[in-house]
């Protein structure tokens, strides 16, 4: 079986701070790490076992993600590096992954995280799955593979489910489904001293055209939610408002 | 000039001029306060809202909150993705069809968006999008010619309903395709039984002013009822309420939950310094003087078991 997994570098965020009153992030901490939920599908294709081929979009952070990843276990690393790339949005984002999965010569499975916490780009995986028309199904714990379909659970209005994906599908993987592995110490030195270790591709390689990278948002900056007033004491119908404030967190 | 070539000129205009309205996907009753804010945006662009309800009994709400069309159809989400939506609104908990839908109108899709704007001139949709849990927000803005947002109803005001209002049920042939996913039955599942509480989204927290098991039997109930996890200060631990692990404090364990509810927890410095990070902050206590209160989000001075007592009828 072929699986790709589709990986995310993002600031660490123990390594930042918001700072609210000055509507700013400050960065403590300069520290690249796997979007987490991203680790958790790697492991989940690690379980599957097959052919697993990693890809990330991005510079030298997506890189040493993709190394990370080639120490835990994958097999091979595509770094998709381009200017175009990097200005693209979720649409281009998908259509690139789309370029991949042919430049692959087609997978059996595509895995990526449930959540991006960073960016609004959990919504790729689907996007991914309209492009290629296929299946996609969100939140995946317990993903096994057999008999050209892909057997997962997921929950639906409130309620676990058992389901099931004809394949080649897209499975996007719930954060903490899983415990992920840690590399071994040799394989980490393996992979950062092989040179080949990460294959660079770029948009012409993949045959992207400018309308398929075309971004269909504009970047605004960021907001901050307003400054928390502590200490605010409550009177009167107590009961009624602290249900109130429960059932909206 | 003729006219293919005039046509192929003004084809990026024309195939724009089709996509009209603000379509919104409304699976459930529980999704009608989309229907309200497709509203408060018609109201300043002069446009008309179609709701695509998932049964017919919630047509007549959704004309009330402000609809001007309602289509029913039993896969909403899907039935919106046949049309041509200049915006279409999807609640949050379909966020995958929303996005299936966007790419195959070639749209920019905001999900979980916040105070969502339309630019009149530019006719762009506004939002903005959280990030880091929410920590802060990435604002962006939609410019292609169909327009997708994902929004949360709990974030939305109750829609204003006028029983009065006029709206026009228009009839369908729609059939939905058969899902992909294919239903397996209810599984009999847990996520983690257990999750280290520096992981946890929602803890709640015991301590002395709690009384006595009565008390925790209480708190476990709110625990339960919020999908949270037991936590407490270092004197539950003494009471043996809980374990050395569930003990929130700079000796013991320093936490970042969405909610932290603080039960008969006084707040010393060693606890308090270990909840900064936590993103909203609910404390009782029967002594006004307790120092947690001054650091919550919303303080109530009562006796815990009775406020808890009272709470828990009210969320039952």
């Amino acid at each position: 079986m072929k699986i790709l997994v589709v990986l995310r570098a993002l600031q660490d965020p123990a390594g930042i701070t918001v700072n609210r009153k000055a509507q700013k992030v400050f960065v403590n901490r300069p520290q690249w790490v796997f979007n987490p939920s991203d680790r958790n599908a790697l492991e989940a294709a690690l379980r599957l076992g097959g052919d697993i081929v990693v890809a990330a979009v991005g510079g030298a952070a997506a890189e040493q993600v993709l190394r990370d990843a080639r120490a835990m276990g994958a097999g091979r690393a595509l770094l998709l590096r381009d200017q175009a790339l990097a200005d693209a949005d979720a649409f281009g984002l998908a259509n690139a992954l789309k370029a991949v999965v042919h430049h692959l010569g087609g997978v059996d499975l595509v895995l990526c995280g449930s959540q991006v916490l960073d960016a609004d780009l959990a919504q790729v995986g689907p996007r991914l799955a309209q492009a290629l028309d296929w299946p996609f199904a969100a939140n995946a714990h317990a993903v096994q593979a057999a008999d050209g379909e892909v057997a997962l659970i997921t929950s639906r209005r409130g309620e676990w489910r058992q389901a099931a994906l004809t394949l080649p599908a897209v499975v996007a993987v719930a954060p903490d489904s899983n415990k992920p592995r840690l590399p071994a110490g040799q394989q980490i030195i393996n992979v950062y001293t092989d040179p080949g270790a990460v294959e660079t591709l770029t948009a012409a390689d993949l045959g992207l055209s400018e309308a398929e990278l075309q971004p269909l948002t504009e970047p605004r900056g960021q907001s901050f939610p307003a400054e928390r007033e502590l200490g605010r004491r409550l009177d009167g119908d107590i009961a009624g408002q602290l249900a109130d404030i429960l059932r909206k967190a | 000039m003729d006219m293919d070539a005039l046509s192929h000129l003004m084809g990026e205009d024309l195939s724009a001029a089709n996509y009209a309205d603000i379509w919104v996907a409304v699976p459930s009753a529980g999704a009608l306060p989309l229907v309200g804010e497709a509203r408060r945006l018609a109201d300043s662009l002069g446009c008309y809202v179609h709701a695509v309800v998932g049964s017919a009994d919630t047509a007549d709400q959704a004309i009330a909150v402000g609809a001007d069309r309602v289509h029913v159809a039993a896969v909403p989400g899907l039935f919106l993705a046949a049309q041509t939506p200049e915006f279409a609104f999807y609640p949050v908990d379909r966020w995958h069809q929303a996005a299936r839908a966007a790419q195959q109108h070639k749209a920019g899709l905001i999900t979980d968006a916040r105070s969502l704007q339309i630019d009149e001139s530019t006719r762009a949709l506004l939002g903005s999008h959280p990030v880091y849990g929410g920590e802060y927000f990435v604002d962006v803005a939609v410019t292609s010619p169909a327009k997708f947002a994902t929004l949360d109803p709990r974030f939305l005001p109750e829609p204003y309903a006028d029983p009065g209002r006029s709206g026009e049920v228009v009839p369908n042939e729609y059939v939905a395709p058969p899902p992909p996913l294919q239903d397996r039955g209810p599984a009999d599942f847990a996520p983690q039984a257990w999750r280290p509480l520096q992981k946890a989204r929602r803890i709640v927290a015991v301590g002395r002013g709690l009384k006595d098991e009565a008390g925790l039997a209480l708190a476990r109930q709110l625990a339960e009822k919020l999908g949270a996890e037991l936590g407490g200060d270092r004197s539950a631990q003494d009471l043996g309420w809980i374990g050395e692990d569930q003990v929130v404090g700079v000796t013991g364990q320093e936490v970042a939950p969405d909610l932290y509810v603080a039960l008969g927890i006084r707040g010393d410095t060693i606890h308090n310094a270990a909840i900064v990070r936590a993103k909203h902050v609910i404390a009782v206590h029967a002594n006004p003087a307790a120092p947690i209160l001054d650091v919550a989000d919303e303080a109530v001075v009562g006796e815990p078991q009775e406020v808890l007592t009272q709470l828990l009828t009210r969320l039952a």
